[in-house]
């Protein structure tokens, strides 16, 4: 069976950015499901759980390094050249009058 | 020697199904618990799912396959089909190998019913919306064994757990539920699956294909037909189905008091990472 990193360690960090990647944002669902995750994020106060994921997403963003290897892929099956493109095409959807967080040195 | 038809082995308890504690349970028994209630869809008797086939079936042709299910079967593919998913018209036998090798390659979405109206990256239901695949389009090949996977999946104790999560706009669906093949329909279920793999492309070390499919569509557009080469597929064989996990996406039902399966579809293993 293939596990998916926010199955295997559901307290990771970056667990809940994957989570709700997959949720929403899977190619065999994003064209259903994104509005739906747009909407959610307005709504941030009924949910805690998309603040975590904002702060994931912010995190990912700064430091694309600290992804697992193959992860994000696994949960969106994105087409974008990189894990980094695809996340800021991500911010930039939900959060557009928010500026992308930038790239931190390690 | 060949698969044999699901339809032959639904009165026969499935032994071997892994994680099924209790007594053996067969497809037929399988579909007659199903409560489309439970799964946020509405009832159809047989009655009203071979009139909705009929009513329907010009231009669907996952209707016309259904069509040929045993009745209990026919009744489960119709609440499923009359719901807000679209899991029936693109991971059910009524696509063909064609259409997933077509819809990996050319993101051409087997959920438009007529071939002509096809078009890569157009989807059935979102205008405007370039059609989503991953890097790999399956298919249950056979409407009873697919009814079963599904009544079995959503019965299973983490799907009840995600259909409990309060409901309603602006709440997170459940997360996505996976499930081993052989725990829905034994450790022969892959022989009822087949699909389509995007052949990988690397580039530094990295499988490019999905973003060279995206670059193609654009330019197909663009150009009348494109310059850029046509991406290519690798054919998955029900072998290549072994050790797979059947996932569950959620959303709201057309209701919005609940949550019901947005789709059901087979996810291969991984290639070994040098073959990918």
């Amino acid at each position: 069976m293939t596990d998916r990193f926010w199955e295997a360690h559901p307290d990771a960090r970056y667990a809940t950015l994957l989570r709700i990647i997959e949720t929403y944002c899977h190619a065999e669902v994003y064209n259903d499901m994104f509005d739906d995750l747009k909407e959610a994020v307005r709504l941030a106060g009924h949910e805690p759980v998309f603040d975590v994921f904002k702060a994931e997403l912010r995190r990912a963003i700064e430091r694309p390094g600290e992804l697992p290897e193959g992860a994000l892929d696994d949960s969106a099956q994105y087409p974008d050249p990189s894990d980094a493109d695809f996340l800021v095409r991500l911010w930039r959807d939900l959060y557009p009058h928010e500026a992308v967080p930038a790239l931190r040195p390690d | 020697m060949g698969v044999e038809a699901y339809a032959d082995r639904m009165d026969r308890p499935d032994v071997d199904r892994v994680d099924t504690p209790g007594e053996p349970d067969t497809p037929n028994a399988a579909l007659r618990r199903f409560r489309p209630e439970n799964a946020g869809l509405e009832a159809t008797t047989r009655t009203e799912a071979d009139a909705y086939i009929a009513a329907h079936a010009a231009g669907h042709p996952w209707l016309r396959a259904i069509a040929h299910a045993s009745p209990e079967a026919r009744s489960v593919l119709v609440s499923l089909v009359r719901g807000h998913g679209h899991a029936v018209e693109r991971h059910e036998g009524g696509v063909t190998p064609a259409q997933t090798d077509a819809r990996v390659r050319r993101l051409e979405d087997p959920a438009i019913g007529a071939d002509a109206d096809r078009r890569p990256g157009r989807d059935a239901y979102r205008a405007g919306k370039t059609h989503g695949c991953g890097d790999y389009a399956t298919r249950i090949a056979d409407p009873d064994a697919f009814a079963v996977c599904f009544t079995r999946g959503v019965e299973h104790p983490r799907t009840r757990d995600a259909f409990a999560k309060p409901a309603g706009p602006g709440l997170a669906p459940p997360s996505p539920v996976r499930i081993q093949l052989d725990v829905l329909l034994g450790p022969d279920g892959h022989r009822y699956c087949d699909g389509h793999r995007l052949k990988p492309v690397h580039e530094d070390g990295r499988d490019v294909a999905k973003t060279h499919r995206s670059n193609w569509i654009t330019d197909h557009e663009k150009h009348d037909h494109g310059i850029m080469p046509e991406p290519e597929s690798i054919r998955l064989r029900p072998d290549d189905f072994k050790g797979s996990v059947v996932e569950f996406h959620f959303r709201l039902n057309r209701d919005k008091t609940g949550w019901e399966i947005a789709t059901m579809y087979v996810e291969p293993p991984k290639p070994h990472r040098d073959s990918r």
